[in-house]
C-alpha cells in the first residue's frame, strides 16, 4: 500500500487536468477456498495480488488506466499517460492538491482471520456428513469456504483519502439427491462480511440440513401448475426479486441512457404504501456493507421507494455530475481492475405490519417461494425471470406439497403495484449474492421479511 | 518472470509442481449514441499479469497465485502452493511432458475510433437514435511450465466488437451482437450492424403466445449459452460422481442420432490454436457424443488421476487466479441427416434468453426460462416477447428436426461452432 503523501503527489499530477472527477483506487486481495466433495478435501487455494487503477472525468468521458503489482513511478506513468491521452490539461499554476481523511461510518465488529487452510477442514467434513446423514437418498455432496479480504486506499478529486479492510466469507452446501431414476438439487449459502466467526453462526447441521431438505423433497415435488397466481416471497432470499426487477433500473446509468423503464417517474407511486424498498451500504455485518464506497465518499443508506412513491436513484459520482440526481454513494467495482459503476450494496424491503399467517389464510390456491437460483431483467422493458429452486403449493390457506424447479416470470413495475401485505420484523432476514454488471461481479446483500404479491406468472406445467 | 528458475527450484525442493502465468495489454473504447447524438464514454486501458503455482505433494494438490513478480514475493507464493497441498487425498496426477508454442498474431490493424465511427454512421444513417458501441484490442501471453518438463506458451491477439441498439415502436427493445478477429480489416461492420439490429426488431412490441408443438430455434448467441451450460454434463468428475444424468450412460445414446459433439483443437472459424490446455496436456480432438450415443466424458489432469483415465485437454483456467477448471475449449456441434429450417411451416427464434442459470437444471433436465423472439411463419414474422419455454432439455435434445446447413462459431468460455437446429417438445407460456 502507499503512503498518503505519495499518493497525494500523484493526484496533484491527475488534478493538472482539471477533471471533472478522479480517484486513485489502491488495492490488496487475497483470497482463500477450500472444497469439499466426494468425501474429499479438494482444490486448497490461496493467493494475493495487489493493483491501482486511475480514472479521470472530462467531460462525462471516463478514461481509465490499470496499474498492475503498482509502485510509485507506475503511478506517475500511468497518471501522465491518462494527461496525454485527455488532452485537456488546463493546470492552474500553484493550485496545491490536499487531502482530508475520510471517517468511516460503518463501525466494523472484530473478526477471525483464517489463517491455515486445514482449519475449516472439520467444518466442511462435519456438513459432509450431516447432509449425507439427512436421507439415504443424497448421493453427493459439495462443500466450500471461501473468504476474500480486500484492503484498499482510495483518494478522489474532492480530495477524500479512504482506507478500509474489507473481509467477506461465504459457506455454502450443494446435495444432490436421487431416488435412482431422477436427481435433483438443493443448496444453502450464507456469508457476511468478517471472518470464520461466521462459522459458529452458521453450524455445518443448519447448512446441510437446509440443502438436504430442498434436495429430497424435490424428489417427490410435484409439478407446480401454469399461470397467475398470488405468491409470499420468502424472507431473504425473496428479496432478489426486487434486486433484479426494480433495483436494477434505478441505477441512475439506466436513467440516463433511457435504457430504463424507471425512467422519469420520481415522486410517482409505484407501490401501496405499505412498500418501502432500501438500498443500503451500512447494514451491520451484512453481505453487500463498506464503511466506503469504491470512489472514496463515505457510504449510506438509500431510501428509493418510501410508502410505495419512488424517491431516488442509485448514484455514483459520474453519474450525479452528468445528471444532477443526487449522489448516494452506490459507486462501486468489482476490484482495481475495473471501473466503477453504480451498483446496489444491500437492497430490502423494509419489515411491515401484516403477518404471515394471514397471507395465507388469505390465497386459495398460490405459490411459497423461498429459495431463487437467482434471475435476469431486461431493465428497458422490466420484464424479469426468476428460478425458484424452493416453493411449495399453498391450497386453501395451507403450505402442502414442495415444487419442482419452476420460473416466475413478469414486470418489476406490476409486481411492485401488487404487492399486498409486507410483514414484521420478526420475519427479516438478509441473503448474500453476487451482483453481475459490466462485465463485473460484487457481493450484493438482499433482504426482506415475508412479502405477499397478488398476482405472478408461473412458467409451470 | 523466470518460469525455469522458480520450477527447478520447486523440483529441487518441493516435488511436482507448475506454474501458469499470463500477461495481457488490453485498450477499449466505447461510444454511446442518445437522440441521435454520439459521445464518448469510456477509454480503458490495462496491462495485467500473474501467476498461479501448483505444488503437488504425494499426490495432494494445493494452489496459490499472486501477482508481485519479486523473488521472495514468488517464493512465498510458492511456499502457499506447499502448505495447501499438505490437505485433500492424494491422487496419483501424472504431470504432462510437453514442448509447443502457439500462436495466432494480428492480420491486420485497424484504429478503434475508425470502427466506432462507422458503426455510428451506419446507425445512424438506418435511423436509429439510440445505441451503444465498443471496440477493442487485446493481446494476451501464456506460459505454462512442469517439472516433468513442459514448456508451453501461446500468444494472441484479437479486435472484438460489440453493438447493441434500442429500438423503437410503441414500446422499446434492445439486443445485441458482436464479433471478435484478428483481421480487423475484414470486419463487416455493416453485418455486425445488421444482425444486432434484427435481434432488437425481432422481439419488438412482441405479443405474448402460448403454443404447444411449436418448434423453437434458438439463435446462435443464445444456442452457444444453453450448449455451454449443458456441456458440464459430459465432464469425466461430474459423470463419475454422479452429478450428471448421464451418470453410467457411457456408450448408451442418450440424445438425438442427428447429433453428435465433438470437442476440437482448432477450427476455421475459431479464432485461437488450442494444440495444449492449461495443465500443459495436449487438447485432443475427440467425440462426446456420437450420432447421439455418449462415447467417452473430458477429464482435466486430476479427474482423470482420479478415475484411471487419460486426460482429454480440459484444464481450462480463466485467469492465473484459478486453478484449473474441466472445460472444453472448442465443442463443434454436428447434425446430420435432417432438412433445413426452410422445410418447416412456421417456427420461434428465440433471440434473447433470461434466467438460464437459475431456470435449468442440467441435472434433471427441468427447465423453465424467459424468452423472446420471433415467430417466423414462411416470410411472415411475428414478434414475441415475455413468454416461457419449459420442458425437459435432454427430452428435448432428443427431438433435433431440421438444422441450418451452415455453421456458426461463437466464443464464450467454450467455442461452440454449430449450424442452428430446430428443437421439438418445447412447451412456449405466453
Amino acid at each position: 500500500m502507499f503512503a498518503k503523501d505519495d499518493l497525494q503527489k500523484v493526484a496533484q499530477e491527475l488534478s493538472d487536468i482539471t477533471p471533472d472527477f478522479f480517484d486513485i483506487f489502491i488495492e490488496e486481495r487475497s483470497n482463500k477456498s477450500l472444497v469439499l466433495e466426494s468425501q474429499k478435501l479438494e482444490r486448497p487455494s490461496a493467493g494475493t495480488v495487489f493493483g491501482a487503477s486511475l480514472r479521470v472525468i472530462v467531460n462525462g468521458a471516463t478514461y481509465f488506466s490499470v496499474v498492475d503489482n503498482p509502485t510509485l513511478e507506475g503511478m506517475f506513468n500511468a497518471a501522465r499517460e491518462l494527461k496525454s491521452s485527455v488532452k485537456h490539461t488546463v493546470a492552474e499554476p500553484g493550485k496545491v492538491f490536499t487531502i482530508k481523511t475520510v471517517e468511516p461510518p460503518l463501525k466494523k465488529n472484530p473478526w477471525t482471520p483464517w489463517q491455515e487452510l486445514g482449519e475449516v477442514a472439520d467444518y466442511l467434513k462435519a456438513t459432509d456428513e450431516c447432509a449425507r446423514s439427512y436421507d439415504p437418498k443424497v448421493v453427493q455432496v459439495t462443500s466450500y469456504i471461501n473468504q476474500e479480504v480486500s484492503r484498499v486506499q482510495i483518494l478522489n478529486s474532492l480530495g477524500n483519502f479512504a482506507e478500509e479492510e474489507r473481509s467477506r466469507t461465504r459457506a455454502f452446501c450443494l446435495v444432490y439427491a436421487s431416488d435412482g431414476t431422477a436427481v435433483e438439487v438443493g443448496s444453502d449459502n450464507q456469508g457476511k462480511i468478517g471472518g470464520l466467526e461466521l462459522l459458529a453462526h452458521y453450524p455445518p447441521e443448519s447448512l446441510a440440513a437446509n440443502a438436504a431438505k430442498v434436495a429430497v423433497s424435490k424428489l417427490s415435488a410435484v409439478t407446480a401448475p401454469s399461470g397467475e397466481f398470488p405468491v409470499i416471497l420468502g424472507p431473504g432470499f425473496g428479496g432478489v426479486i426486487f434486486h433484479e426487477a426494480i433495483g436494477h433500473s434505478l441505477e441512475a446509468d439506466g436513467i440516463r441512457k433511457q435504457v430504463s423503464v424507471m425512467r422519469g417517474k420520481l415522486g410517482e407511486r409505484l407501490a401501496s404504501p405499505k412498500v418501502t424498498l432500501i438500498d443500503s451500504g451500512i447494514v451491520p455485518d451484512e453481505w453487500g456493507s463498506n464503511a466506503f464506497d469504491d470512489e472514496g465518499f463515505p457510504n449510506q443508506e438509500t431510501v428509493l421507494i418510501k410508502d410505495g412513491i419512488l424517491v431516488s436513484y442509485m448514484s455514483d459520482y459520474l453519474e450525479h455530475l452528468l445528471t444532477g440526481f443526487p449522489h448516494t454513494a452506490n459507486g462501486r467495482r468489482e476490484s482495481y481492475e475495473y471501473i466503477p459503476y453504480p451498483r446496489m450494496r444491500n437492497t430490502f424491503i423494509k419489515p411491515g405490519k401484516d403477518t404471515f399467517e394471514d397471507m395465507l389464510t388469505s390465497i386459495k390456491k398460490g405459490l411459497l417461494a423461498l429459495k431463487f437460483g437467482g434471475g435476469q431483467v431486461d431493465p428497458v422493458t422490466g420484464n424479469f425471470i426468476f428460478g425458484v429452486t424452493e416453493g411449495y403449493l399453498i391450497e386453501d390457506g395451507k403450505v402442502t406439497s414442495p415444487i419442482k424447479d419452476v420460473s416466475m416470470v413478469g414486470n418489476g413495475l406490476t409486481i411492485l403495484e401488487n404487492i399486498e401485505a409486507v410483514s414484521g420484523e420478526e420475519d427479516m432476514d438478509f441473503m448474500p449474492g453476487m451482483c453481475g454488471k459490466e462485465g463485473q461481479s460484487v457481493p450484493a446483500g438482499i433482504g426482506e421479511p415475508y412479502v405477499m404479491v397478488s398476482r405472478i406468472l408461473i412458467g409451470g406445467e | 518472470m523466470e518460469l525455469k528458475k522458480y520450477i527447478d527450484y520447486i523440483a529441487k525442493d518441493k516435488g511436482d509442481g507448475d506454474i501458469f502465468y499470463t500477461h495481457s495489454t488490453s485498450k477499449t473504447i466505447r461510444m454511446g449514441c442518445l437522440d441521435g447524438k454520439v459521445f464518448l464514454e469510456e477509454v480503458s486501458s490495462k496491462e495485467t499479469s500473474g501467476y498461479g503455482v501448483r505444488i503437488f505433494k504425494e499426490g495432494r494438490t494445493g494452489f496459490s497465485f499472486g501477482n508481485k513478480t519479486d523473488e521472495e514475493s514468488v517464493l512465498q507464493t510458492i511456499d502457499y502452493a506447499e502448505q495447501a497441498s499438505q490437505l485433500g487425498e492424494p491422487l496419483a496426477v501424472e504431470l504432462p511432458r510437453n514442448e509447443g508454442k502457439q500462436e495466432e498474431s494480428a492480420k491486420s490493424e485497424r484504429d478503434l475510433n475508425e470502427i466506432l465511427e462507422t458503426i455510428s454512421e451506419i446507425f445512424l444513417s438506418k435511423g436509429v437514435k439510440k445505441f451503444e458501441a465498443t471496440a477493442g484490442i487485446e493481446t494476451s501471453f501464456w506460459q505454462l511450465v512442469n517439472t516433468a518438463g513442459t514448456d508451453v506458451t501461446s500468444s494472441e491477439s484479437g479486435y472484438s466488437v460489440v453493438v447493441m441498439p434500442v429500438v423503437s415502436g410503441e414500446g422499446e427493445n434492445a439486443n445485441y451482437w458482436f464479433s471478435v478477429t484478428n483481421d480487423p480489416q475484414t470486419l463487416d461492420l455493416n453485418e455486425i450492424v445488421l444482425r444486432s439490429l434484427n435481434r432488437a426488431y425481432s422481439s419488438l412490441d412482441g405479443k405474448s403466445m402460448s403454443f404447444k408443438g411449436l418448434p423453437v430455434v434458438f439463435d446462435s448467441l443464445e444456442w452457444a449459452e444453453l450448449l455451454g451450460f449443458l456441456l458440464d454434463s459430459f465432464g469425466g468428475k461430474n459423470v463419475e460422481r454422479q452429478k450428471s444424468c448421464f451418470s453410467g450412460k457411457v456408450g448408451q445414446r442418450v440424445l438425438s442420432e442427428h447429433l453428435s459433439l465433438k470437442l476440437e483443437n482448432s477450427h476455421p472459424k475459431v479464432l485461437g490454436k488450442y494444440f495444449f490446455d492449461h495443465e500443459g496436456v495436449s487438447v485432443k480432438p475427440a467425440f462426446l457424443l456420437k450420432d447421439g450415443t455418449f462415447v467417452e466424458p473430458y477429464y482435466g489432469l486430476a479427474a482423470a488421476a482420479e478415475f484411471g483415465k487419460e486426460p482429454t485437454g480440459v484444464g481450462h483456467r480463466f485467469s492465473f487466479r484459478t486453478q484449473p477448471n474441466d472445460v472444453p475449449f472448442i465443442c463443434h456441434v454436428q447434425v446430420q441427416g435432417l432438412p433445413s429450417l426452410d422445410s418447416l411451416d412456421k417456427y420461434l427464434l428465440v433471440t434473447s434468453l433470461k434466467g438460464i442459470h437459475s431456470g435449468l437444471n442440467a441435472v434433471s433436465g427441468a427447465f423453465s426460462i424467459g424468452a423472446d423472439g420471433t415467430l417466423v411463419s414462411g416470410a411472415e414474422r411475428v414478434p414475441l416477447s415475455g413468454i416461457t419455454l419449459s420442458g425437459n432439455i435432454w427430452d428435448v435434445l432428443n427431438n433435433i428436426i431440421a438444422a441450418t446447413p451452415e455453421e456458426e462459431a461463437v466464443p464464450s468460455s467454450t467455442w461452440l461452432v454449430s449450424p442452428l437446429v430446430a428443437l421439438d417438445g418445447i412447451t412456449v407460456t405466453g
